[in-house]
C-alpha cells in the first residue's frame, strides 16, 4: 500500500475534482433543461440533433409554400366564385332578352348590364393575391392577367403559360393559379369577354341603322351567349373543382408535414433535453459522494504518528 | 578506552546525520522533485596498516557509507511518460473547448444562420412577387455573410491566442532546458553521496518533470547523474545534451510548430506529448477548421452566385452575384510604430489589381507615403490619397517613418460581404420559359436553355413556328417576324437571343412553342428554387449547413475524445505517480518512528561516551 502524503493528497483530491465536475455538470443540465451544454459533451446526439433541426427547417419551408399556395388557391377560388355568379346572371340576361315581351327599355338596360357584368369579371379576373401576384396570368403574374384594348375595345389575355408550382422536389409542389386565358375561352377560340361584348352589342342599336341585326341573327347570338355562358359555368366549376382538390391535398400534406414535425421534436427532445428526475438524482449522489470524500479525507488526514510524539 | 570513545562518538555523528536526514525528509516532504534520503551507516573497518592497532580486537563504531536517494529511474521515467500525455491532452481539451464555441456557438452559429438562409430562400421561390421576402431573403443573405465572418474572426483569435501560449510554453521549455543544462554542469563537479549533490539531483528530477510537462521527451542517465535529453523517443533530436541545451524556438506558420537549431540549421521537429505536443494537436485542429471555413465560404458563394447569377431580377436582367467574395485590405506590419489606418477604394473597379498586391510605405519628410506594386514595376508616392491601378489609397492617422503596409485582396470567409443591396435586384426568376402555344398534335416538347447565344434581336417574346416545309419560323409577341424560316433537323438545338431552344420529338407543321424572357415574367422563381436545392444538397449530396456540422462536428468528436482519453490519461499518472512516490516520496509516519529510531539511538550513544568517561575516571581515581 502506497503512504505516501504527496500521492495521496493528489489522488484524493482528484477524485473530489471529478465529483465536483460531475455535480457542475448536472446543476448545469437542470438549470439549462438542455442534457449537454456543447456539441463536445455528446458530439454524436449533438450531430443527429442538428441534423434533425434542419429536417424540421425543411418541412417548415414546405409549409410556408403550401400556405402561400393555400392562400393563392383560396382566393382564385372565391374569384372563380364570383365570375361565375356573373355569368350565370349573364345567362339570365340573354334568357330574358331572348323573350318575346323583350321590349328596346328592357334590352338596353340588360345592355347596360351586360357591360357592367364584363367591368366586374374583368376586374375580378385581374385579381391578386396579398403579396400583388395575378391569380390568372399563368407565368406572368406580376402584369394583370386581362387588359381592355384601348384601340378595339376587346378584352385581351395578357398572361403567358401556367403558373408558378410552388414547393420543392419533396412531393409538395402544387400549382398555385391559373392560366385566365383557358378558364373563360369558348370553343370557338373566343373569350367570355368577346360573349359579352357580342351580347351587349347585339342588344344595342346600332348608329347606323343599316348595320342593324336582323331579328334571326340576334336570336342567334343570344342563343350562342346563353349557350356559351352555360359553358363557361361548366368550365369554371370544373376550375373550381380543381381547386378544391388541389386545397385538399394541401390541407393533407399540411396535416402530413405537422405530424412529421411533431414526431421530428419529440425525437429531438429526447436526444437533447434533460431528464430532470435522472440528472437530479445522479447530482445528489455526486453531491453525497463529494460531501463524504472531503470529510473522511479531514479525518484521515489528521492522524500522524508525529501528533503521537511527546 | 579511547577506543570506546571513539565508537561512541562515531555513532554520534552517524545518527546525527541519519536524523538529519529525517529532518530533511519532513522538510522536503511536498517539494516537487524531493526523493527520499536514506542515510546508510556501515561499520568503520578498523585500520590494520596502523602498528599499534594490530592487537586491537574491536571495530572503530560506524560510519555514513551513503546518503542514498531514494530513487526508481524506471518509475520516475514512467511518470513523465504518464506527465506528457496528460498534459498533451489536458492542452488539446482546453483549446478545443476554446475553438470550438466560435466554430459552434450555443445560439446563432453558422449552421442555423445557413438554414435560415434556406428557409428564406424557398419563401422567396415560393412567392418571388412579395417584396417583405425578398427584403428578409437579402437580410438573411447578410446574416450568413456576416456570421462567416464572424466565425473567420473568433476562430483567428483563438488560433492567435493559442499561437502565443504556444510561443511562452516553447520559451518555457527552452528556459528549462537551459537550467537543465547548467545542473549537469554542476553536477560533475559535486562529490558523489553528498548532500549538496543530492540537492541538485531533486533540481534536476524537478526540471526533468517540468520538460516532460512541456514536451514528450526521453532522459538517458550518463556519468555522475548527468542527462541526456531527447525531444520524443531515443532518436528524436538532442534537446539538452553534453554540450548544453538546444535552440528552440516557435515557428508560426500554418500549421505553427517547433524548430530546433541542430548541425543542419534549424529544422522543424515533431512534438508529441506535453503541453506544447497538445497545443499543436489543437492548432492542427484549428487550421483544419479555418480550411474547412474557407472552403465551405468559397463553395456556397460559388454556388449561390451561380444560381443567383444563371436568374434574371424584377426588371428581367440577368443577376448580379449576391456575395462579394474578396475584400480589399491593409495589413500592417508587425513593427509599426504609428496609428495609421489606410482607408481603401476602388476609383477605377475596371482596371484588373497587381495580383501580389501593394506595398505602402511612409517615409515621411518631403515623400510623405510611397505606394508601389509588389513586384515594384510601378509607385506613386505623396501626402495622399494615392491612386494606382484605380485603387486609391486614403491614409489617415498617425504614421511613423518606415511604417508599411501590405494591401492584397483577400478571399475566404473573412471577406465575404453582401454584393446587393436592392431587393427587386433580388434574381429568383428563370430568365426563359417555354411554353407549347398552339395544340401540339406531335407531343414534341421543347426545353429552353440559357446561353451565350445571339442570332435573334432582344424581345419580350418569342413564337417558334414550325411550317409546313419542315422549318421553323420565329416571330415575337405581336407577330412580327424575328427571322425568317430556316430548315429544321430534329435533335438541333435552335439558337434564340441568350438562350438555345431544344426540341425533343418531331414538331409538326404548325406546332408553336412560345418562350418568354423574365422581362414578360418577371414573377416567376424558378431561378430561386434552384438555388434552394442547390443549398439543401441535391442527389444525396449533403447541403451547406450539413456541410459545416460536419466540419464543426469534427472538431467537437476531438475534444470528446479528448476529454475521455484525458480521463483515462489522469487515472494513468496517478498510478505512475504513486509508483514513483512509493519508491521517492516521504511517509510523514516512516519518518516519525526513524525519528523516534534515532534519537534513542543517539541518544544511547551519548550515554557510551558518558560511561567511558566514568570508566576513565574511576581508572584515574586508583592512583
Amino acid at each position: 500500500m502506497v503512504n505516501a502524503s504527496r500521492a495521496q493528497l493528489q489522488a484524493q483530491t482528484e477524485r473530489m475534482r471529478s465529483l465536483s465536475e460531475e455535480v457542475a455538470a448536472r446543476q448545469a443540465a437542470v438549470s439549462t433543461g438542455r442534457r449537454f451544454a456543447r456539441a463536445s459533451d455528446d458530439p454524436a446526439a449533438a450531430r443527429q440533433a442538428a441534423t434533425l433541426t434542419r429536417r424540421g427547417a425543411a418541412r417548415q419551408d414546405s409549409l410556408a409554400g403550401l400556405e402561400v399556395a393555400g392562400q393563392r388557391l383560396t382566393a382564385a377560388d372565391a374569384t372563380l366564385g364570383a365570375v361565375t355568379d356573373q355569368i350565370v346572371r349573364l345567362r339570365e340576361l340573354a334568357l330574358q332578352a331572348r323573350s318575346d315581351t323583350a321590349d328596346d327599355g328592357l334590352k338596353s338596360a340588360l345592355a347596360a348590364e351586360a357591360r357592367e357584368l364584363s367591368a366586374s369579371v374583368l376586374r375580378l379576373m385581374n385579381g391578386q393575391d396579398a403579396s400583388g401576384t395575378s391569380l390568372f396570368a399563368g407565368a406572368r403574374a406580376s402584369a394583370p392577367a386581362f387588359a381592355r384594348d384601348a384601340a378595339t375595345g376587346a378584352v385581351r389575355y395578357q398572361g403567358f403559360g401556367e403558373p408558378d408550382v410552388i414547393g420543392s422536389d419533396d412531393g409538395t409542389a402544387v400549382a398555385a393559379g391559373f392560366g385566365g386565358d383557358r378558364l373563360l375561352a369558348l370553343p370557338d377560340g373566343s373569350s367570355a369577354f368577346d360573349l359579352i361584348d357580342r351580347f351587349a352589342a347585339a342588344l344595342t342599336p346600332p348608329i347606323d341603322p343599316a348595320a342593324a341585326l336582323t331579328p334571326e341573327e340576334r336570336a342567334t347570338t343570344l342563343d350562342a351567349t346563353i349557350a356559351g355562358a352555360g359553358a363557361l359555368v361548366d368550365q369554371l366549376a370544373s376550375a373550381r373543382a380543381s381547386a378544391g382538390a388541389r386545397l385538399a391535398r394541401i390541407e393533407t400534406e399540411r396535416d402530413a408535414i405537422n405530424a412529421e414535425n411533431q414526431a421530428l421534436v419529440e425525437t429531438r427532445s429526447a436526444l437533447t433535453d434533460a431528464d430532470l428526475a435522472a440528472e437530479i438524482t445522479s447530482m445528489q449522489r455526486a453531491m453525497l459522494l463529494l460531501d463524504a470524500s472531503r470529510q473522511t479525507y479531514a479525518q484521515v488526514s489528521r492522524l500522524s504518528l508525529f501528533d503521537q510524539l511527546r | 578506552m579511547t577506543d570506546l570513545l571513539t565508537i561512541a562518538s562515531s555513532a554520534l555523528s552517524g545518527y546525527r546525520a541519519a536524523l538529519a536526514a529525517v529532518g530533511e525528509n519532513v522538510a522536503g516532504a511536498d517539494a516537487p522533485g524531493f526523493a527520499r534520503r536514506d542515510v546508510r551507516l556501515a561499520s568503520a573497518a578498523s585500520d590494520p596498516a596502523g602498528p599499534l592497532d594490530a592487537a586491537r580486537g574491536t571495530g572503530l563504531g560506524v560510519r555514513v557509507a551513503e546518503l542514498r536517494r531514494a530513487r526508481d529511474g524506471l518509475a520516475a521515467a514512467r511518470l513523465r511518460d504518464a506527465q506528457s500525455t496528460r498534459a498533451a491532452l489536458e492542452a488539446t481539451h482546453t483549446w478545443l473547448l476554446r475553438i470550438e464555441p466560435a466554430l459552434q456557438p450555443e445560439a446563432g452559429g453558422l449552421s442555423p444562420t445557413l438554414t435560415a438562409f434556406n428557409s428564406a430562400a424557398a419563401a422567396v421561390a415560393a412567392d418571388p412577387a412579395s417584396t417583405v421576402k425578398r427584403d428578409l431573403f437579402l437580410a438573411a443573405a447578410d446574416d450568413v455573410a456576416g456570421r462567416f465572418r464572424a466565425t473567420a474572426r473568433a476562430l483567428g483569435e483563438q488560433s492567435r491566442s493559442l499561437n502565443t501560449e504556444l510561443g511562452s510554453e516553447v520559451a518555457d521549455l527552452q528556459a528549462t532546458a537551459g537550467r537543465l543544462a547548467s545542473i549537469n554542469e554542476r553536477l560533475v563537479h559535486t562529490r558523489e553521496g553528498s548532500s549538496p549533490r543530492a540537492a541538485l539531483l531533486d533540481e534536476r528530477d524537478r526540471l526533468l518533470s517540468d520538460l516532460a510537462e512541456r514536451a514528450g521527451i526521453e532522459v538517458s542517465e550518463g556519468a555522475r547523474g548527468t542527462v541526456t535529453v531527447r525531444l520524443g523517443d531515443s532518436f528524436g533530436p538532442m534537446l539538452v545534451g553534453p554540450r548544453g541545451a538546444a535552440l528552440v524556438e516557435l515557428d508560426p506558420g500554418t500549421p505553427p510548430g517547433v524548430r530546433i537549431a541542430g548541425e543542419g540549421g534549424s529544422a522543424r521537429v515533431a512534438i508529441v506529448g506535453g503541453s506544447i505536443g497538445g497545443l499543436l494537436a489543437a492548432a492542427a485542429r484549428a487550421v483544419d477548421a479555418t480550411a474547412a471555413l474557407n472552403g465551405l465560404a468559397a463553395a456556397f458563394a460559388g454556388a449561390v452566385n451561380a444560381a443567383h447569377q444563371s436568374g434574371a431580377d424584377l426588371s428581367g436582367t440577368r443577376g448580379a452575384p449576391l456575395f462579394a467574395t474578396t475584400v480589399l485590405a491593409a495589413v500592417p506590419a508587425g513593427a509599426n510604430a504609428g496609428s495609421a489606418a489606410p482607408a481603401l477604394s476602388r476609383s477605377d473597379p475596371a482596371v484588373p489589381l497587381a495580383p501580389d498586391g501593394y506595398v505602402l510605405a511612409f517615409e515621411g519628410g518631403a515623400t510623405g507615403w510611397r505606394l508601389a506594386r509588389a513586384d515594384g514595376s510601378a509607385e506613386v508616392s505623396g501626402p495622399g490619397p494615392l491612386t494606382i491601378d484605380g485603387l486609391r489609397v486614403e491614409p489617415s492617422g498617425a504614421a511613423a517613418p518606415g511604417d508599411l503596409f501590405l494591401i492584397a485582396e483577400q478571399s475566404g470567409a473573412a471577406a465575404l460581404t453582401l454584393g446587393i443591396s436592392d431587393s427587386r435586384r433580388v434574381a429568383a426568376a428563370e430568365p426563359f420559359t417555354v411554353v407549347p402555344a398552339a395544340a401540339d398534335s406531335s407531343k414534341a416538347r421543347a426545353a429552353v436553355v440559357p446561353d451565350a447565344s445571339a442570332a435573334l434581336p432582344p424581345a419580350e417574346r418569342y413564337r417558334f413556328v414550325f411550317t409546313p416545309s419542315g422549318g421553323v419560323e420565329v416571330r415575337d409577341g405581336a407577330g412580327a417576324l424575328l427571322a425568317p424560316e430556316q430548315p429544321f433537323t430534329p435533335g438541333t438545338p435552335i439558337a434564340g437571343a441568350g438562350f438555345r431552344l431544344e426540341v425533343t420529338g418531331t414538331p409538326a407543321a404548325g406546332d408553336v412553342f412560345e418562350v418568354a424572357s423574365a422581362a414578360l415574367t418577371p414573377g416567376n422563381g424558378g431561378a430561386m428554387r434552384r438555388l434552394s436545392a442547390a443549398l439543401v444538397g441535391t442527389g444525396g449530396a449533403p447541403g451547406y449547413a450539413e456541410q459545416w456540422d460536419r466540419a464543426a462536428g469534427q472538431l467537437s468528436r476531438a475534444a470528446a475524445g479528448a476529454h475521455d482519453d484525458l480521463a483515462s490519461a489522469r487515472s494513468i499518472e496517478s498510478a505512475a505517480r504513486s509508483a514513483q512516490e512509493a519508491a521517492s516520496g516521504v511517509d510523514l509516519d516512516t519518518e516519525a518512528a526513524k525519528l523516534i529510531r534515532f534519537q534513542q539511538a543517539y541518544q544511547a550513544s551519548s550515554r557510551i561516551v558518558q560511561a567511558a568517561r566514568d570508566i576513565f575516571d574511576s581508572i584515574l581515581a586508583i592512583g
